[in-house]
């Protein structure tokens, strides 16, 4: 039985005797329908000029300073109290998200040379500003210890995404700054806590389309019927370069992707990326990537299979690809298999590596997750160097 | 007739989901009916206008019953709508609905404000000549 009691809402400020708040985290809650006055939003003169100054520089630090500055800087949202309901209608009003995410890796192999690992593995800090109907800035910051397949980590503070986006329309939308690239799957979702696998997929962990790009993303989607189509197109500069013994890195690139889409039923699409490098045009890459996912039994049961193809001018191509199902036995287990075939560059020499991964996943919450997996690695060529891994792994998420 | 008979169709068919249910928008708003599938995007953040109307979706709290059987109706079994909120918040993508401390609050928001959609329970129906409402008929 819902508790209200009825009237004119004009009669009473709190109708039902109710607050009302949005059920995204609860900080920034600074303009809930209120007092009818807006509630004061503007960070303060002196913590604009010290952003203003962290802007100027261009080094990765004051990148990463820049961030934590922005998120700083609309801390005096947070701690506001949401106001109760009265006369005024709730609008878009301007307003901030903010979420957090890390997670603990176990990670051990019957490999001779490989170490145990044990430790934190990610921890991620993000926030959204949005600012009336169309406007939206993202920043998100990240800490990360990710271990190769010898357990070897380094640490590394990183500033992730920092973009400004324009909501024009569904089918054009615009994004300006450092975003995730839009290529595939499991790309646009790689962090450790959205996937249903403990180890990324052999592409995704090799990093042969950079997970990232700085410039310019034009995307937007159409609907057919209940059918979707999701278009992006990006021009970037990334930060690495085009070299011979690893893809790519400091390119110039511009990439498309284009997928097809019904709800709960199945996804196909393909990426083209091209990577150049401004200082020599004869060296280049182009990586196609073709993807399909596929739903059974009111998504009981998903197939997918993902196959990066690269071609590189002044270095042999290379085929790298990965195909999964899951069996999603309730909405806290679920079941993982997943096949991955390619030449490892990261962890085996540029060999081929073949592994087969099992992974059970345990959502008890919103906040937590738990997973465990075992894989079977092979490489191709030396069989000695055959190994066993089994690893678990524990995330928070808010 | 029509009219009626979808207004009646949309009620049978929420019915078999748990608590019976009405989706309802201002009067001002121009639309008449959507389809499931249109509901269930508008829920998801996904679209955001339909016949050139912008439309904003209010929901009551995630514990409320009215809620729990709205999105049966809308989503399958093994959708979590949760978990696609949390990778939505991480992806920078669109927020989740306004949410309000129940029905009344839904009529209030919605009557206020055209182009808001809510849904209040189908026994309520009464209070929406009050509210200046009407329900938007499942196609």
């Amino acid at each position: 039985m819902i508790g209200i009691i009825f009237g004119s809402p004009r009669s009473r400020r709190n109708v039902g005797g109710n607050r009302v708040r949005r059920e995204v985290p609860a900080v920034g809650l600074v303009n809930e329908l209120g007092t009818g006055r807006p509630v004061e939003q503007e960070p303060d003169k002196g913590r604009r000029a010290l952003v203003r100054n962290i802007m100027t520089g261009s080094s990765p630090l004051k990148q990463v300073l820049w961030c934590l500055a922005t998120l700083w800087l609309w801390t005096p949202c947070l701690g506001e109290e949401p106001t109760e309901p009265a006369e005024t209608p709730y609008r878009f009003e301007d307003h901030f998200t903010f979420g957090a995410w890390a997670d603990m890796l176990y990670m051990d192999s019957d490999a001779d040379d490989e170490q145990e690992f044990f430790d934190v593995a990610h921890l991620y800090v993000f926030g959204k500003y949005t600012f009336g109907k169309r406007w939206s800035s993202f920043a998100e910051v990240a800490f990360e210890q990710e271990p190769n397949l010898q357990g070897e980590a380094d640490d590394e503070l990183s500033l992730e995404r920092l973009y400004l986006q324009y909501d024009w329309r569904e089918w054009v939308n615009l994004r300006l700054g450092k975003f995730d690239t839009r290529a595939g799957i499991i790309k646009p979702i790689h962090w450790a806590i959205t996937l249903d696998s403990i180890r990324r997929p052999i592409m995704e962990d090799n990093s042969y389309v950079p997970a990232k790009s700085v410039g310019l993303e034009v995307f937007g989607k159409r609907y057919f019927g209940e059918r979707e189509f999701n278009y992006s197109f990006a021009l970037s500069h990334s930060e690495n370069e085009v070299t011979d013994d690893h893809p790519i890195d400091r390119a110039k690139s511009v990439g498309l992707d284009l997928q097809w889409q019904r709800f709960d039923r199945y996804r196909y699409g393909f990426s083209y990326i091209l990577y150049r490098d401004p200082k020599d045009k004869d060296r280049s890459v182009e990586a196609w990537l073709p993807y399909a996912e596929v739903w059974f039994w009111d998504r009981a049961l998903l197939f997918r299979v993902e196959v990066l193809n690269l071609t590189r001018n002044k270095a042999p191509d290379l085929l790298a690809w990965y195909a999964k199902a899951k069996w999603q036995i309730s909405r806290e287990w679920t079941l993982n298999f997943r096949h991955d075939q390619g030449e490892d560059e990261l962890s085996a020499q540029g060999r081929e590596r073949h592994s087969q991964s099992l992974t059970l996943a345990f959502f008890p919450s919103r906040q937590w997750r738990f997973r465990v997996e075992l894989s079977q690695n092979h490489i191709e060529s030396d069989p000695r160097q055959n190994f066993t891994q089994w690893l678990g792994w524990a995330g928070w998420i808010f | 007739m029509i009219w009626r008979c979808l207004v009646l169709g949309c009620l049978l068919q929420a019915s078999a989901w748990g608590q019976d249910f009405l989706i309802v928008t201002s009067t001002d708003t121009r639309i008449e009916s959507l389809s499931r599938f249109q509901l269930r995007e508008i829920y998801l953040g996904k679209l955001k206008s339909v016949e050139g109307v912008v439309l904003r979706p209010v929901q009551v709290k995630r514990k409320d019953h009215l809620r729990k059987s709205f999105e049966r109706f809308v989503f399958s079994d093994r959708f979590d709508v949760n978990e696609y909120w949390l990778i939505t918040k991480l992806q920078g993508g669109p927020d989740p609905p306004l949410t309000v401390n129940g029905w009344g609050l839904v009529l209030a928001y919605t009557s206020r404000n055209p182009g808001f959609v809510g849904y209040i329970p189908a026994d309520k129906e009464s209070e929406l000549g009050k509210y200046g409402l009407k329900v938007i008929a499942l196609r």
